[in-house]
């Protein structure tokens, strides 16, 4: 397959070779255009001699200027040519955007403020910059926007090109320091060869950039090998002073960075994260304190969450996510989380309700139960599932008395958690539900009843044999195995 | 001398590996793709394969199911991947694989792994 290439250079000259095609359409299309009205006032000039020729001693001449409009217009183009301030504008730049009684307008405005107030010597010198700025062709515009294009795209192709160049070379030296390091690293892990030869083999390590591969180099190690590297890695990174580095980043007023140094220190520098995670805890930026508030979890497993008594910021669904699975991963010591439902963010509550339920903690039903007295929907909600979800049976009565006052989502969970936790006490509950509420909530008090047990089942079987359309749609829609 | 194929796309991984394994005395080939590993396989008699399961061109997986079964039989498989769920773990033995090493792991484990391996299919 044939593939044309397209250089910034070709590219370029090409627009150049436009440019000056179009300089030359446009610069014949001028002089076409002044031959033609050279040609016009030579043939009005003819004709007008013809007709004075023609014309009868007796008759006036001044007579015939008047009746004939043709024979007018050479005298108007004389004098307009004679008097610079009157002059016709058609083919400046102004002319196109204003009446040629404005532009003469303007131009007598500046003429005679330069008169009034320059001096003498500055005079003649301002009036012919008016001049010449009320008679710039069209043409020139053109030309300037053409010029401007060109000059935009050469611009932005040598932006490219350097870019292009720069990212390459820096690849380039990515790739050769970062195999120089890992052969010298390998070698010095197997025993190869000892810690002198191999520092004195880590050329260029005091340069930025240089430190920036070799910390790369210690952290590709860390994330992927354990046993006898452990130890090994995080004592390469301080002997190359290698934390400092990542402490800076800490304080870098960029976000990527801060959150960079905060993995760095975590993996290789545990004891130097640890001093300044509590500050970054609350950091401004949410993905800086996220990093920081899962790294706290990890550096201390043994109260992975004791941060949530200090935390001022939101802890947002991401770092929930991050924590959730570092403990399920890392099988991290899972604390009480009742002792975090009081705590004033809302998100550690409802993080701790999660929790409480995921991991069965069976004896904070109290402080479960209290919640269901809580201001936010969402905590109730919640609730309401952990209520569920952990078979409380107790709590049914507490649950029907909201379920009044409750939004549609809380009132569907709370005869949702009825089909588990239900008795035939409930049934004249949910048999209000399925007459009063909405078709969602009859369709789930239906659902409830059936599934709770055979009892309610029958009862089901009772109600439907009194006439009534709608309950034989749910009571089909519910035992259809499809839904 | 036992022969392993190490199939791995991280340079660091791969020759880390490699070397702790030439070490014990086993040849080893590298190769850095699926389809590098697949090339590599059918060029030389290998007595194990050790792969990574996410690697550009091919994965670990792919390169699996694409060994016909009296390979397999043959030649033991080990997988090398950071993803430890149990899904990917399934999936790889229920496709042929022999043993499943979860990343961060420890060379000394490794060495392990692969001598049982290599004693299991004599």
């Amino acid at each position: 397959m044939g593939c044309i290439k397209f250089t910034p250079v070709k590219l370029i000259t090409n627009c150049y070779v436009l440019f000056c095609f179009l300089c030359f359409l446009l610069s014949v299309h001028n002089s076409k255009a002044e031959e033609l009205v050279t040609f016009s006032q030579d043939t009005v000039r003819e004709s007008q001699l013809a007709l004075i020729d023609s014309t009868p001693a007796t008759q006036n001449n001044n007579a015939v200027f008047t009746a004939s409009p043709l024979l007018r217009e050479p005298e108007e183009i004389k004098t307009g040519s004679d008097l610079p301030a009157e002059k016709t504008h058609r083919n400046s730049i102004l002319g196109v955007f204003f009446t040629q009684d404005k532009i003469a307008s303007i131009k007598k405005n500046l003429i005679t403020y330069g008169n009034n107030h320059f001096p003498r010597n500055v005079r003649s010198f301002y009036i012919s910059v008016i001049e010449n700025a009320f008679e710039y062709s069209i043409i020139f515009l053109f030309v300037i926007l053409i010029l401007v294009f060109i000059a935009n795209i050469a611009f932005v192709f040598l932006i490219l090109n350097y870019t292009i160049k720069r990212k390459s070379y820096n690849e380039k030296f990515e790739k050769v320091y970062r195999k120089m390091y890992e052969e010298v690293l390998l070698s010095y892990l197997f025993g190869s060869i000892d810690w002198e030869t191999a520092f004195l083999k880590l050329r260029k390590r005091n340069k930025r950039k240089n430190r920036r591969i070799l910390t790369s180099v210690l952290m590709n190690f860390n994330t992927n090998f354990k046993g006898e590297f452990e130890s090994l890695i995080p004592e390469i990174y301080t002997r190359l002073g290698l934390q400092h580095d990542s402490l800076k980043l800490t304080r870098s007023v960029y976000n990527h960075k801060k959150v960079a140094g905060i993995i760095e220190l975590t993996h290789l520098y545990p004891e130097g994260a640890r001093e300044i995670i509590n500050e970054l805890i609350n950091d401004p930026s949410d993905y800086v304190r996220a990093e920081a508030q899962t790294a706290y979890v990890k550096l201390n497993p043994e109260t992975p969450f004791s941060f949530f008594h200090q935390l001022e910021r939101p802890f947002a669904m991401w770092t929930q996510l991050s924590v959730f699975n570092l403990i399920r991963v890392h099988q991290l010591p899972v604390p009480s989380f009742a002792q975090f439902l009081n705590i004033r963010h809302p998100n550690i509550r409802n993080f701790s309700l999660r929790m409480i339920t995921y991991f069965q903690q069976l004896e904070n039903v109290p402080d479960i139960l209290k919640m269901v007295d809580n201001k936010l929907d969402k905590t109730r909600f919640l609730t309401y599932k952990a209520i569920n979800d952990l078979r409380l049976y107790d709590s049914r009565d507490l649950i029907k008395s909201r379920f009044k006052n409750e939004t549609g989502k809380n009132k569907l969970e709370i005869v949702k958690a009825l089909k588990n936790i239900g008795t035939e006490d409930d049934f004249e509950f949910l048999e209000n539900v399925m007459i009063s509420e909405n078709m969602s909530l009859k369709t789930e008090a239906c659902r409830s009843m059936y599934f709770m047990s055979s009892k309610g089942r029958e009862r089901l079987l009772e109600i439907n044999s009194q006439p009534s359309e709608e309950l034989e749609l749910l009571i089909a829609h519910v035992t259809d195995p499809r839904n | 001398m036992k022969r392993i194929l190490v199939a791995e796309d991280n340079r660091l991984i791969l020759e880390t590996v490699a070397h702790s394994l030439s070490r014990e005395g086993y040849d080893i080939i590298k190769a850095e793709d699926g389809k590098d590993c697949l090339t590599k396989l059918e060029n030389n008699e290998v007595d194990l394969l050790i792969t990574d399961l996410y690697m550009p061109n091919l994965n670990g997986l792919e390169v699996i199911s694409k060994l016909n079964s009296n390979y397999k039989s043959l030649m033991p498989i080990m997988v090398l991947s950071a993803a430890g769920a149990e899904e990917n773990v399934l999936k790889a033995f229920d496709m042929g694989a022999d043993d499943y090493m979860v990343k961060p792991f420890s060379l000394i484990e490794l060495n392990v792994r692969v001598k049982r391996l290599l004693a299991s299919k004599k």
